[in-house]
């Protein structure tokens, strides 16, 4: 059954990401409501400004040929954006606009706890993750953050944002200054952002002789692989685009995964829809999401990767200190730096054979990106198992029928329900001289609990689902004491599995919270407080 | 035996627990199963994490080195899951009076479910369940008795021999148990589909030749036949069922090396070569025999005794534990 999703009623930046859709630069704003009726009003006159999912005349010659046909189909009713406007709230946002009962005490757990409480499930009471090193705006004595507002930018050909941006800013701040009439402090932007700016989050994808790569500090090509699913793009491409991106059965047929596992109110890979808010019409087309402010330990991943390749060119017999160096970040990543997968081009050889094949920019490579599986390596030799993408997308890498036969095996069944949809921007530059940078990262999902945070807990910051003990991602997991990360040798090349140890914490958590991103009708139910759950 | 598989012993109990009022700890008047509850609360964990370690204390059970797992848990009342649903019609045209309340089932007081995994003793005549008990009288007689202070005819247990007739008093059979590292010592099969049906066949086929015998020797009748060949057929299903049935209820052979002491030991060795192994990265060939030399013998993996991880820590490799810090929430909205 065709999954036909109102697109008018989905807000932006869920079924795309607003980075690839040529808004390469971002300003994150926080606001507290003091005041409910206020903050109802303040919603009701945004909401009009808000960007939906509506597909607008793609601009990027080099975008997947199915995605673009479908971009341009049906006659694009809505123009570009100079600069998309979206909303979301915390549980305690939704509380200071005054919900009813019935609607609060409907939100999930995680949710209603927000990300501070989840602190001991995220990894956030270790090292140097716990809030003392956040962000002040994030702390707990700090007023709490009900609203979010997110402004993603188009940038002038100087490679600055429009200046749009700063209108549309201005224009916001001052719908909220304008409640002041009615009751002083009823909506307050929250200071207390590092960075350049204190008063919101700067966010830029980087940047390269003025144009945006779609690269994060470590010097990796990020945001490759990202699920696809149902009523995500038109009938027509959901299935070529759902190769190497959804859901994939023991036969290696790919299909879009369920729309429940990223809108609420949809049926989803349990063939049930996920605990969502009360009244369905208010939860549905609506998603929850994480938003994460990651630090980068730039110097200190440099050095390590140096230190270790070192002895990575000693005991692999490598010829020079760079291919060393790149197959070291690659076997950590489990992509070359510029994304080519190791399951595809396992050795510097094979990556320059993949690169002299596949033309930058062609469809045929996108896809070759991403058309891959982890069946055939199940010791890890060409992609390791802990490598950071092996864990945080595991396709059939957990298969637990692997060794049955072709048709009688489960394929990703055991990865379906863990999927996220990644979304964000970096923030600061490699050579910040106050050392502010990393990625905001915000992760979509139908159920933060099991998906985000499960990932996150015993994907990212532990090992035992991929045998490997408390092993946790050499990239972006938790390094305490003992972390180590082992590379597995093909035995014919006659050296033995490398093992990587003393990793010292590469990124490190900033603040955040979870937040829900109403679909427009919920919106309007919010603005107009008449939210009905009976 | 359902409760012995693997080489493990899994103790179900269910204890019943007073009901009487009692003079708590403060000197009120309170319910036994609250304080069996308080002091089931107060029995400290292993030594997961920095805080526990500083706190100087470990789980009492971390002192018998047969014990796997053991958990208590208080049973107040079964789970009223609601009246019978059926069929509406049915229950109409039956005259079923939905106002008249269906029974439900009560406990007469609370119980305690008291569980175990430990190591099974092959030559004791109860699989090591009183000797086990006796030893955890020895270890943990101040705990024990905290904790079954509540529960009746404990007053009556003055030793071990005592506490493990007490417990096999109130002992269930276990009737599906997990063990959670069981590593086979011989090549486990069951039947195969081929091999219940040609034993179906052998056996409905004697009974068929012996019934037709009976016939040619004209010691019955041929008619006799018309019944006796279905009781063949039906004896043969049943024959091949309770042979399932006698196989199934076969524990598994004791596994290999899964013995307490033996999975510590297995535990530090493992630790211990982890960070061997990262360690010789790049030696020579002779170095590497050297120190693998040095490795064995301080590691002694052949000794199952020591060097070992004692019960009650998560690691012995000589890493610190990473440290969990306590999270200041933000104050509840007015």
């Amino acid at each position: 059954m065709t999954t036909l999703l109102e697109l008018s009623d989905l807000q932006g930046n869920i079924l795309t990401a607003y980075g690839r859709l040529g808004f390469p630069k971002a300003r994150y704003l926080l606001l507290h409501v003091g005041d409910a009726a206020a903050g109802r009003a303040f919603v009701e006159r945004l909401r009009h400004r808000v960007t939906t999912a509506l597909r607008w005349p793609s601009l990027r010659e080099s975008e997947h040929p199915a995605k673009r046909a479908a971009r341009n189909a049906g006659g694009n009713p809505v123009t570009r954006p100079l600069v998309a406007i979206n909303i979301a709230f915390t549980f305690r946002g939704l509380l200071a606009l005054g919900l009813p009962t019935r609607t609060l005490r409907s939100m999930p757990d995680d949710f209603v706890d927000g990300m501070l409480a989840r602190a001991a499930i995220l990894g956030d009471d270790v090292l140097d993750n716990t809030p003392e090193h956040w962000d002040p705006v994030w702390q707990a004595d700090r007023p709490s953050v009900h609203m979010l507002v997110t402004l993603n930018a188009q940038i002038s050909r100087d490679g600055q944002a429009v200046p749009e941006l700063a209108n549309v800013t201005d224009e916001i701040l001052r719908l909220a200054a304008s409640f002041d009439t009615v009751a002083p402090g009823a909506i307050t932007l929250l200071d207390g952002h590092r960075g350049p700016a204190t008063r919101w989050q700067e966010l830029s994808a980087l940047m390269t002789d003025g144009q945006p790569v779609p690269t994060e500090h470590f010097g990796f090509i990020d945001a490759i692989g990202d699920p696809v699913f149902a009523g995500q793009y038109p009938d027509g491409a959901a299935a070529s685009v759902a190769v190497g991106q959804g859901a994939v059965d023991g036969l290696g047929n790919w299909r879009p995964l369920a729309t429940g596992e990223f809108l609420l109110g949809w049926d989803d890979e349990a063939q049930e829809v996920a605990g969502a808010p009360l009244p369905m019409g208010f939860g549905r087309n609506g998603s929850f999401f994480s938003y994460r402010k990651l630090h980068q330990h730039i110097n200190a991943f440099d050095e390590w990767v140096n230190r270790t390749s070192h002895r990575f060119a000693a005991a692999w017999s490598f010829e020079n200190l760079g291919d060393a160096r790149d197959t070291m970040m690659a076997k950590m990543a489990g992509r070359w730096r510029d994304g080519v997968p190791l399951i595809a081009a396992p050795d510097v050889a094979a990556w320059q054979r993949f690169n002299e094949s596949f033309a930058p920019g062609s469809a045929e490579r996108s896809r070759a990106l991403v058309e891959f599986r982890y069946g055939g390596d199940p010791q890890g030799i060409r992609c390791p198992i802990t490598s950071h993408m092996r864990r945080m997308n595991t396709r059939d890498g957990l298969d637990p029928r692997a060794n049955a036969e072709p048709n009688e095996r489960m394929g990703s069944a055991l990865n379906n329900r863990r999927r996220i949809l990644r979304r964000g921007l970096p923030y600061g530059s490699r050579d910040a001289a106050d050392g502010e940078h990393g990625i905001v990262m915000l992760s979509h999902c139908a159920s933060l609990s099991r998906q985000f945070e499960f990932v996150q807990q015993q994907w990212v910051n532990f090992g035992l689902d991929f045998n490997a003990g408390n092993d946790s991602c050499p990239l972006v997991g938790n390094h305490p004491d003992g972390a180590r990360f082992v590379i597995a040798a093909d035995p014919a090349s006659g050296h033995g599995p490398f093992i990587a140890g003393a990793l010292p914490q590469f990124v490190s958590t900033r603040g955040g919270d979870y937040f829900f991103a109403p679909s427009m009708t919920a919106l309007h139910m919010i603005g107009v407080g008449l939210v009905d759950p009976t | 035996m359902a409760n012995i598989d693997g080489g493990h012993y899994f103790l179900t109990t269910l204890i019943p627990v007073h009901v009487d009022p009692q003079v708590g700890a403060d000197g009120s008047f309170t319910s036994p199963s609250h304080v069996l509850r308080e002091a089931l609360a107060t029995l400290p964990t292993a030594q997961q994490s920095p805080a526990c370690v500083a706190a100087g204390f470990n789980s009492p059970f971390a002192r018998c080195t047969r014990t796997h797992f053991v958990r208590a848990a208080l049973i107040t009342q079964p789970m009223f899951n609601g009246r019978d649903g059926g069929n509406a019609l049915l229950q109409g045209l039956r005259h079923i009076n939905l106002l008249t309340h269906q029974p439900v089932d009560r406990l007469s007081r609370p119980y305690l479910m008291f569980s175990a995994d430990f190591d099974a003793r092959a030559d004791e005549a109860d699989g090591g369940l009183t000797s086990w008990a006796s030893d955890l009288w020895t270890r943990t007689e101040a705990e024990l008795r905290a904790v079954f202070a509540s529960c009746l005819g404990f007053d009556q247990v003055t030793d071990g021999a005592g506490f493990a007739a007490w417990l096999k008093r109130c002992q269930i059979d276990t009737t599906m148990s997990f063990n959670d590292y069981y590593v086979p010592t011989v090549d486990l099969h069951g039947y195969t589909m081929r091999d219940l049906v040609v034993r179906f066949a052998g056996c409905a086929l004697v009974l068929s030749l012996l019934a037709i015998a009976l016939v040619v020797t004209t010691v019955l009748s041929a008619w006799w036949l018309l019944v006796l060949v279905p009781v063949a057929l039906v004896a043969s299903v049943l024959a091949v069922l309770r042979l399932l049935w006698v196989r199934g209820s076969q524990p598994f052979p004791t596994g290999a090396h899964t013995d307490l002491p033996s999975v510590l030991k297995a535990l530090h060795v493992q630790q211990r070569f982890a960070l061997f192994a990262a360690d010789v990265q790049g030696d020579d060939a002779a170095t590497l025999h050297a120190r693998f030399g040095a490795f064995l013998a301080e590691v002694r993996p052949g000794d199952v005794a020591a060097p070992t991880q004692p019960p009650g820590v998560i690691r012995s490799d000589g890493t610190p534990l990473v440290a969990h810090h306590v999270i200041a929430q933000k104050p509840v909205p007015p």
